[in-house]
């Protein structure tokens, strides 16, 4: 048990994608504006990443070393365009403003470092564990960009204006602001992961 | 050899398997998502007629006559018993493709245009959606020429989409004008409905029929030789006849533009071209496809066959106009024309019939095609 929570917290601080990897960001800088998409895409990209991982860590043995990449793109690609036929039926709005985002999972790095690092030489539950680590720490950095970005670009705190008009930094709304927060959040959880090596370390 | 078969089946299998995943959950998705867009359409219908009560749907009801350009949907706006005007959501080529909503009101005028989508060039060709070039189509009377040039200010770096998009509104919203007039007591108009040409190649038939009208046709393939040129191939020639007299040969020739080409020559008794059309090309759809355009193909109406055929962008003092950005393709007409012309006009010396040409007629130089540009 200790091990699937070592495996699914690595990926929410330690290894997480964004913060420490740092892969698959075209997509979580630009449909951070509001929390709504930051949820959504969190959501959906974890749905694509968990099911991939299952599928592909289920029928590791059964896929050719020499094709693995083709396979798992079709794995991937057939996840995401049922996310995006489900977003689109469901979520009209979610689905047009996340835009090209969507189709654009299927080339996240995140997803495709995965398979093929952690699934495709590992268990179905490691891999679940994984997944949901790895999807979860894609997630909540997404909410906390878009949550910066939302109250400092529009003055908006989950949609309810908070900030009267004619105080909202319009820099953050913007793709530089975007990559400011985003630097800020990196440097952060740099620091919380060496404070707690140095705790490690001291035991 | 053995595991490269069972490699493909494997990954046959999975694509197979992939796929029917895919269609089952397609077929579960497809009504919701076409009533989502049903429903996003719909307010948009109440945006742009506030007052109006009740949509009725009248899609089917209109045809757009164009190939290209679609009416997906049509709606009629109705405030309580009036009818304010109509809506029309139609689809057509842009630079690559659009798609928006048209609204006209009872008095021919254009009410307003919503994009739903636009393929073209981000920052370029999706100008036309935006400020100002969309707010120029507001008010304005859908009998107007909606010419770029005129009457619409095309934006600078995207002209074909602002043609194209200026065609569509103008098709969709006379369409719609005529509509109303028929069925509901609209303003009806005294102007013809405006034809959109679709540049395409013309087949061999309506070449014939529009290089040589009324006339007959024997064919007279292989008795046209090239004995000129090794890169252009003749492919088809035909003898016109009007009341038992010869009045010109076709000649169809195939050769390089700038991918390959097939045009027919058509060349009268006095060494004079009856004209030019293309039949074929695979020439890129952005540049070289232009040669399809009468603009381009009409300017070798009349022209004699003993003229040098020299493209004035690569060669100093040419008499043939580049198609701008296709300079090669033009090379490449200019040469066909030339040397079928020149055959098709020592085969009609031949039969006694065509002027003989003068001595330095042959031997000729033509354009050299750059292997890069």
């Amino acid at each position: 048990m200790r091990k699937y929570i070592d495996l699914f917290t690595n990926g929410i601080l330690k290894e997480n994608p964004l913060l420490v990897i740092m892969i698959g960001l075209c997509s979580s800088l630009a449909v951070t504006t509001n929390i709504a998409n930051g949820i959504g895409m969190g959501v959906a990209m974890t749905f694509v990443l968990l099911m991939s991982e299952v599928i592909i860590s289920l029928f590791r043995s059964l896929i050719p070393n020499s094709i693995r990449i083709p396979v798992f793109i079709i794995i991937i690609a057939a996840f995401t365009t049922i996310v995006d036929l489900v977003m689109k039926a469901y979520t009209p709005a979610l689905s047009k403003a996340m835009g090209v985002f969507i189709p654009l999972i299927v080339v996240n790095c995140i997803i495709m470092g995965r398979v093929e690092a952690f699934s495709y030489k590992k268990t179905v539950a490691d891999s679940v564990a994984d997944s949901l680590g790895m999807g979860l720490g894609y997630t909540w950095v997404l909410c906390a960009i878009s949550i910066i970005r939302e109250f400092l670009g529009a003055g908006k705190f989950f949609g309810f204006k908070i900030v009267p008009d004619g105080y909202q930094i319009g820099f953050f709304s913007q793709p530089p602001g975007g990559f400011f927060v985003f630097a800020l959040l990196i440097s952060a959880v740099l620091a919380i992961n060496k404070a707690i090596e140095k705790k490690g370390g001291k035991k | 050899m053995k595991t490269m078969i069972r490699l493909s089946f494997v990954m046959a299998l999975y694509a197979t398997v992939a796929c029917v995943g895919l269609s089952f959950v397609y077929i579960a998705t497809a009504p919701r998502i076409a009533a989502a867009e049903g429903e996003a359409v719909k307010s948009a219908l109440g945006e742009i007629f506030p007052e109006a009560s009740d949509f009725i749907d009248v899609t089917g009801k209109l045809e757009s006559g164009s190939d290209s350009i679609v009416f997906d949907r049509a709606y009629v706006a109705m405030a309580g018993s009036a009818v304010s005007g109509m809506v029309l959501q139609v689809t057509g080529p842009t630079y690559n493709s659009s798609t928006m909503l048209v609204a006209v009101d009872m008095a021919r005028r254009i009410q307003a245009v919503r994009f739903l989508s636009n393929l073209d060039t981000p920052g370029l060709g999706t100008k036309t959606a935006e400020s100002p070039f969309i707010d120029q189509f507001f008010s304005k009377s859908v009998d107007d020429g909606f010419a770029t040039g005129s009457d619409v200010v095309a934006i600078s770096g995207a002209t074909i989409s602002s043609k194209a998009v200026s065609n569509i509104l103008r098709l969709a919203g006379f369409e719609g004008s005529e509509y109303l007039a028929l069925n509901y007591g609209g303003l009806s108009g005294s102007g013809k409905a405006p034809s959109v040409a679709e540049l395409a190649p013309m087949p061999l038939d309506a070449s014939l029929a529009d290089l040589f009208p009324g006339a007959e046709f024997s064919d007279v393939t292989g008795k046209v030789a090239n004995t000129v040129e090794r890169s252009v191939v003749f492919t088809g020639a035909w003898l016109a006849k009007k009341d038992g007299k010869a009045i010109g040969v076709a000649v169809q020739a195939k050769g390089q533009t700038y991918k390959a080409s097939t045009i027919l020559v058509g060349v009268k008794l006095d060494r004079t071209l009856a004209g030019v059309r293309i039949n074929e090309t695979s020439d890129s759809k952005k540049y070289g496809f232009t040669m399809v355009s009468p603009e381009f193909y009409g300017t070798f109406t009349g022209k004699p066959v003993d003229d040098p055929y020299l493209v004035g962008k690569a060669t100093e003092g040419g008499d043939v106009d580049a198609i701008s950005g296709s300079t090669i393709s033009t090379m490449g007409v200019a040469n066909m024309a030339k040397v079928a012309g020149y055959e098709g006009a020592v085969y009609l010396a031949s039969l006694s019939a065509g002027k003989k040409g003068p001595p330095a007629a042959s031997p000729f130089v033509l354009n050299v095609i750059p292997e890069e540009e």
